[in-house]
């Protein structure tokens, strides 16, 4: 009887211990992992963010450049640098999507501005969006058999 | 006697920075940026106002200056009305000429435009330009015995 209560008092305990040392070692394991993915998210929030501002640049600079030196595809003028009207006003005449459409934009505004003064403008009434870029161009008009320097200016935005 | 709280070993800590050095380092690779700086900004806006004058300057005459100064310079220098269909043509008969009216057409002229400029023509310079970021275009324009390669140079 009393040999076989001793045994008993031998056997090992079945089950996990956990110590206190290994448990602070897993809340600071949990807690510098925490850390780094909070990290890693909001640096790649920011990647994606940056990636498509220059994305939108770069459409934006394409889409300058074809505006003032290609005679189709979207373009207005009749030679480089030489801006037809006409074409601008076609332009002026679609509705808003059609010409988002067209220049591939979230959002844009034109403007054709002669000595300071407004000539031509199309797109929104007015610039708004958290990303904005603005490209500027000189290009001339032909009146009266001379040329005459305007500047363009583009404004796109997402 | 037994000291009672946490202890930390040599190995836990010596862990403990290996995986702070590690990510730190991989947070400082990863942070490389693809979005528009102002710098390339800046530039392009060099580059698209100097190829916009190596379009304008053969086209636009003396309507985007003086019709005036065109008078003045056709009574005081060798230019006459012919040579001054375009801006390009009257500042290349000026420089034929050494004539020191090139560079002060070349220079009024391009006050007409939002960032300094400066031009050469076969390497030759007209009109000086001081800036530490230059973007260039060069293109030809007709002379009377040859062609001049003209290379306009933008910055600040």
């Amino acid at each position: 009887m009393d040999q076989s209560m001793s045994h008993q008092n031998k056997t090992p305990r079945k089950g996990q211990v956990f110590t206190p040392d290994f448990m602070v070692s897993i809340v600071m394991l949990l807690f510098m992992l925490s850390i780094f993915f909070i990290s890693w998210n909001s640096l790649i929030a920011a990647q994606i963010s940056d990636s498509q501002d220059r994305e939108m640049y770069e459409e934006g600079q394409r889409t300058m450049k074809t505006l003032v030196s290609s005679p189709g595809g979207g373009g207005f003028a009749d030679e480089p640098q030489v801006l037809n009207e006409t074409k601008l006003e076609e332009f002026q005449d679609l509705d808003y999507t059609r010409q988002r459409s067209l220049l591939k934009a979230e959002g844009f505004r034109i403007e054709v501005v002669k000595n300071n003064e407004l000539i031509h403008e199309a797109g929104a009434e007015t610039v708004e969006g958290s990303q904005v870029y603005v490209f500027n161009r000189n290009m001339a008009i032909e009146q009266d058999d001379e040329f005459r320097r305007v500047e363009v200016r583009y404004a796109t935005w997402r | 006697m037994e000291i009672k709280g946490l202890y930390f070993s040599m190995d836990a800590i010596t862990g403990l920075l290996l995986i702070s050095v590690v990510s730190v380092l991989i947070m400082s690779t990863a942070e490389i940026s693809d979005g528009v700086s102002q710098e390339t900004v800046t530039f392009d806006r060099y580059n698209s106002q100097a190829i916009d004058i190596s379009q304008l300057i053969v086209k636009e005459d003396f309507q985007t200056l003086n019709t005036s100064y065109r008078e003045e310079l056709i009574t005081e220098t060798s230019l006459e009305h012919e040579d001054t269909t375009d801006i390009a043509q009257a500042i290349m008969k000026l420089y034929q000429n050494d004539e020191p009216e090139a560079e002060e057409l070349a220079e009024n002229y391009f006050q007409t435009y939002r960032y300094p400029t400066g031009l050469y023509i076969e390497e030759e310079q007209v009109v000086n330009l001081e800036a530490s970021d230059q973007a260039v275009e060069s293109f030809l324009v007709a002379g009377e015995e040859e062609p001049k390669r003209f290379t306009v140079v933008v910055g600040e």
